[in-house]
């Protein structure tokens, strides 16, 4: 296959209220990205799940984005915070089949500015290039210990295991390469590309009603 | 379309008698399906429309029909068959935890990549290249899906390491495994079941092992007994944990510490109906000092299945199955229900955590209770 | 089991949208892929699908081809996706089968220039509409009673104002209003522009109205905390001291008002008992001036500054009203009136200055200083230093939202703007259509407005809501969750997930619970789908197997 470094191949979920308008007026504004990135639409991130992104990798994608909206903002109250939880298991999945992490970003916003989705699509373009070539062939993996998930864990039962320390390995553990980088534990979804300085819808605020939510 | 099929499982030896709907557990609770029904409308040509419904994907390939059959009609290939045509025609079965488990396994068939295997525990010591090799099967990524059920698939793993190790033996733990394809080929999916066992088996000629050991009955059934249809003869031994770990008690290598408990133990398909092995995992049991086993009414090859097969149509007709197995379980008195096979311990976990009535019987892996009794115990 | 449900003949549109697509996709060759490939498609070229002329050939082609599934290639889904949706259901074609794939916005403006790759992208795009209108189930829509009832939320001039109008269409009409009085803000207003009649009185009177209105129920001290439903068929749990009930009604009117800026901190507020805002000046004018005779009012207090950079509107009006009711009182009084300019209409503004009422422009770069007895302000026309005594100092406030405005628009799902205020998406275009069918949002909630305005809002609002309630069923795309109830394990995640409180557990005959899902509460958002560990429930409108089908033509996968 063609080399990923210049135009890796990105599939991009995009939900469909303020992503969407980001990716449309993106186009509307006449700026350009790779062409080897291109958009499924979804009604919202809380669509996408684990098996979504997986078929997307199987199907030999170098990165997957999540576009969401952000923080309270979403139509539907909870959608983006559900792919939240969505991204971290399937992230920790990656992890154990050999797959960066960071082949998979979340991006939570309510900016429809094109300018920043280009950004952002552009800056996950120099992450996946930078990532030792096609994915599958990065550099072994992350240090965490599989059937932790903080995303999860304060559910877990304690009828668990009664040796919960077993199954952790410390970040020293030798490997092929002998060194290992640790894995940040967050989704990353706060990180925004370099020219995101207006995220002015960003800091409106939801009402409160529409965050209800059980747990 | 089914000719080949028809002839292959001895379907046309058919007698008509049903003892296969008779004893299959869906069946009893689903008056819908039927083994011998489906059987008949192959033969009188129905297979186009059969395709198209529910019940191909209700078959929990437990082996409990074939096992009784007069005919020995071997209805799980049958029902691979159906699957396999059902694909092809365009129908899939549903897929269980929203396809995260079939979307991993046709990952792992697809792409390049290797296994993180950071999750071996610290004190534990395995090696990239020996003479025999643990194959952990899909233990690291249930830990993953299933650590809200509080069942701690790596430590299954770890603690199957631990026994291993007791032993004496570093076992290889290969970061070129793969998912041994045992449910994309009892769903049908060949393309990607082959491409799994060849890289396999590729991994395990690279890493020098004569002997494979699995934890997982299923991976142990699809090398031992699937593989070989499909590559030929295969070129090292194979052998369940427990098969394994029975060896090492006989010889003294390995023993255990006392335990007080009362246990009772769930057969696998996989591990009795397929392969046969119903008195390795009780000989270690009886072997710790203090546990009693109490039996089940329905045991060995009569043993009930746990429920659910291959991550495709879970339905409260399998939780009803599976809550019947758990009430069978705590009427034995027993604390503790171990199982041997991974599967087992995450279909019944699910279904007894949300049990409105307290079953009260704990869910546990064979190596770990036998690893926590060596570690209250003797020294290694 | 899942149908793939390949029989069927979908009509591809390709759309060159005028310059815009066809110059960087060659739509020749792409059109030539798609027919070529083996999958039951037809494909068709045009200018604009959009256009008249256009849209009139996409429906005689499916008439003419018997199609079942269309796929529309062209611009964006947010922009078209309404209209080219119901010309292929005018024409037989089931909503759920009609998909847009955006070639515009996500293919030809992002790849000028590289035709071969945007051409081979646009192929990948077409193929996964495809895939995802085979697999797209003909959904019928949820179709409703529609209950011929209106909630209004606000018992001030506007919730007063659509009470009694739509009563008067004999539509019944359920009043919230959480003070235990009647009439709002108006109230605490001495007497109102332009016809300077006694506010309260006028207010107390078109309360007195309403209330003795037999269609028109006053539930007074009583708040809205829970809205779920939609147009036709909304649900509301309204709270008072000592009892919680629920409201069935057709559609909700939110005329809330706001909330007039009470200016700690600013121009001595607070600390000088002779600085006041206009809002207790109107109450100092009802009960009579007393002794102050030199007055100065001060405009803008908190309003076009940073944090609020909106005018208020009203203010201006509101000041210049009372400097004549002033000279009425006190016909030798001094008013001056320190104003930045004035951004909106002011009515009787004439007639003040001929009155004698002096006005100064300040910067608000220097705003004027309030001290002990003297304002002194820069007045920017005459570019002096002018000090001015006073007896009294009045400051005009913004009207601000009310944080159970926000939350309130929070439940109905209209989105309230950073300060708070509820504006329609188009106003120009579409004034007074919000987002939601069946809410309405009328006075100052939506924008700081004059009683005037109120009203005029509260009839429009009438006319849309009686229009509304005038049918007996309402359709609307059935874009909800559905379960499998022979599938569902009744572990009750799905409940547990839902935050709309759509799930309902049920018990059955095999005592095993039963999650179904209640469509009026339901929005569609498939949260429930990942937390269920049997897949038994899932989004019809976008099933597992349409998802996964589109990965898969998006990334090229053979």
């Amino acid at each position: 296959m063609a080399a990923a470094r210049g135009n890796p191949r990105i599939l991009a979920f995009v939900c469909s209220w303020h992503p969407m308008a980001a990716a449309d007026n993106a186009g509307a504004d006449g700026r350009s990205y790779g062409t080897a990135t291109a958009i499924v639409p979804v009604d919202c991130a809380g669509v996408v799940s684990a098996a979504a992104i997986l078929r997307a990798f199987s199907s030999d994608v170098d990165g997957v984005l999540i576009a969401a909206c952000g923080s309270g903002d979403c139509h539907y109250s909870n959608g983006n915070e559900s792919c939240e939880r969505v991204v971290q298991e399937t992230r920790d999945l990656m992890g154990l089949a050999g797959l960066a992490p960071q082949r998979l970003r979340l991006d939570l916003s309510s900016d429809v500015d094109g300018g920043r989705f280009v950004a952002l699509l552009d800056e996950f373009a120099v992450e996946l290039a930078g990532l030792n070539g096609r994915a599958g062939r990065e550099r072994p993996a992350p240090s965490r210990s599989a059937g932790k998930k903080p995303a999860k864990a304060s559910k877990a039962k304690a009828t668990a295991r009664k040796k919960p320390a077993k199954a952790k390995r410390a970040a020293t553990k030798k490997t092929a390469t002998g060194k290992r980088t640790s894995r940040k534990k967050s989704v990353a979804a706060g990180k925004k590309p370099a020219k995101a300085s207006k995220a002015k819808a960003a800091a409106r605020k939801k009402p409160a009603a529409r965050a209800k939510r059980k747990r | 379309m089914f000719e080949k099929a028809i002839r292959e499982t001895k379907a046309y030896y058919c007698l008509e008698c049903g003892i296969c709907t008779g004893s299959c557990p869906v069946s009893r609770l689903n008056p819908q399906y039927s083994p011998r029904i489906m059987v008949e409308r192959a033969l009188l040509d129905d297979d186009e429309t059969m395709l198209s419904e529910r019940e191909v994907w209700d078959c929990l390939t437990c082996g409990t029909c074939s096992a009784r059959c007069p005919s020995t009609v071997d209805f799980n290939e049958f029902t691979r068959a159906m699957r396999i045509g059902a694909r092809e025609s365009g129908f899939e079965g549903v897929d269980t935890h929203a396809g995260i488990l079939r979307a991993l396994m046709e990952l792992e068939a697809r792409r390049r990549g290797r296994r993180d295997i950071s999750w071996v525990a610290d004190d534990l010591r395995v090696s990239s290249r020996g003479k025999v090799l643990f194959f952990t099967g899909c233990l690291p990524y249930y830990g993953v899906v299933f650590s809200e059920l509080g069942v701690d698939t790596v430590g299954m793993a770890n603690s199957t390491i631990r026994l291993m190790n007791a032993c004496g033996v570093r076992p290889v733990v290969s970061r070129d495994e793969r998912c041994c394809g045992h449910d994309l080929y009892w769903t049908g999916d060949r393309d990607s079941f082959k491409k799994l066992a060849r890289k396999n088996l590729k991994m395990i000629e690279e890493s020098g092992a004569r002997t494979v050991v699995f934890a997982c009955p299923e991976c142990y059934a699809m090398f031992s007994q699937i593989y070989p249809k499909f590559v030929g003869k295969i070129g090292f031994d194979m052998m369940h944990i427990s098969e394994f770990l029975v060896s090492h008690v006989e010889s003294g290598r390995l023993s255990f510490g006392e335990k007080e408990s009362r246990v009772t133990y769930q057969d696998p398909c996989r591990l009795g109906r397929f392969l046969g092995v119903y008195e390795e995992p009780r000989a270690l049991l009886g072997s710790v000092p203090g546990l009693e086993l109490a039996e089940m009414p329905r045991v060995r090859s009569e043993a009930l299945c746990c429920g659910s097969s291959a991550w495709v149509g879970c339905t409260r007709i399998n939780k009803s199955i599976q809550l019947e197995r758990l009430s069978e379980a705590a009427d034995t008195g027993a604390t503790t229900l171990v199982t041997s096979c991974p599967k087992c311990n995450i279909h019944l976990s699910c279904a007894a955590k949300d049990k409105d009535t307290d079953g009260g019987i704990e869910i546990s892996f064979l190596t770990d209770v036998l690893s926590d009794a060596l570690a209250g115990g003797t020294e290694s | 089991m899942t149908s793939i449900g390949t029989n069927g003949r979908v009509g591809v549109f390709l759309c060159e949208c005028g310059e815009e697509i066809a110059p960087v996709v060659d739509l020749t060759k792409l059109s030539a892929k798609i027919g070529g490939a083996d999958m039951p498609v037809s494909v068709h070229v045009t200018r604009y699908w959009c256009s008249g002329a256009g849209r009139r050939l996409l429906a005689g082609t499916i008439e003419k081809e018997g199609l079942d599934a269309v796929v529309v290639a062209g611009c964006s889904e947010r922009i078209l996706g309404p209209l080219m949706r119901d010309t292929a259901v005018r024409a037989g074609v089931n909503w759920n089968r009609t998909v847009l794939v955006n070639l515009k916005e996500h293919c030809a403006n992002v790849h000028g220039g590289k035709r071969a790759a945007a051409t081979a992208k646009a192929l990948r795009l077409v193929w996964a509409g495809v895939e995802k209108a085979l697999r797209a189930e003909k959904l019928e829509p949820i179709v409703s009673d529609v209950n011929r009832s209106a909630a209004v939320i606000g018992g001030g001039i506007s919730g007063l104002t659509v009470a009694r109008s739509l009563a008067a269409r004999d539509i019944p009409v359920t009043l919230i209003e959480r003070e235990a009085e009647l009439g709002g803000t108006l109230r605490s207003i001495n007497r109102l522009f332009p016809s300077y009649c006694n506010s309260a009185e006028y207010v107390r009177e078109v309360a007195a109205e309403a209330s003795g209105d037999p269609n028109v129920e006053m539930w007074t001290s009583s708040r809205v905390t829970g809205v779920a439903g939609h147009a036709g068929d909304f649900r509301l749990t309204v709270e008072s001291a000592d009892s919680s009930r629920e409201l069935s009604v057709g559609c909700v009117v939110l005329a809330t008002g706001a909330d007039v800026l009470v200016p700690d901190g600013l121009f001595e507020y607070g600390d000088n008992p002779k600085v006041v805002t206009q809002l207790e000046f109107e109450a100092m004018l009802r009960e009579g001036l007393g002794t102050a005779k030199r007055i100065v009012m001060i405009q803008c207090v908190g309003s076009r500054n940073e944090e609020r950079p909106y005018c208020s509107r009203v203010c201006c009006t509101a000041t210049v009203k009372n400097t004549i009711t002033v000279l009425e009182q006190v016909p030798n009084a001094e008013i001056t009136v320190l104003t930045r300019g004035f951004a909106q209409y002011v009515g009787d503004l004439d007639r003040a200055r001929s009155a004698g009422v002096t006005f100064l422009r300040y910067d608000p770069e220097r705003p004027p200083e309030v001290g002990v007895d003297t304002v002194e302000v820069f007045d920017v026309i005459s570019s002096e230093e002018v000090a001015v005594r006073y007896d009294l100092v009045v400051l005009a406030t913004p009207l601000v939202a009310y944080d159970e405005t926000v939350e309130l628009a929070g439940l109905l799902g209209v989105p309230s703007d950073r300060h708070g205020f509820i504006a329609e998406p188009h106003t120009k275009l579409r004034p007074g259509r919000f987002a939601p069918r069946g809410v309405f949002i009328v006075g100052s909630a939506h924008w700081p407005a004059t009683v005037t305005e109120c009203q005029s809002q509260a009839y429009s609002a009438t006319a849309r809501a009686a229009e509304l309630l005038s049918s007996d069923v309402i359709e609307r795309e059935p874009v909800v969750a559905a379960v499998d109830e022979l599938t569902c394990r009744g572990c009750g995640e799905c409940a547990e997930a839902c935050a709309h409180d759509a799930v309902v557990m049920r018990d059955s005959d095999d005592g095993i619970k039963t999650a179904s899902i209640d469509t009026v509460r339901c929005v569609g958002c498939g949260v429930c789908t990942q937390v269920c560990p049997s897949s038994a429930v899932m989004l019809r409108h976008l099933t597992p197997g349409q998802l996964l089908a589109m990965v898969s033509a998006t990334a090229g996968r053979r």
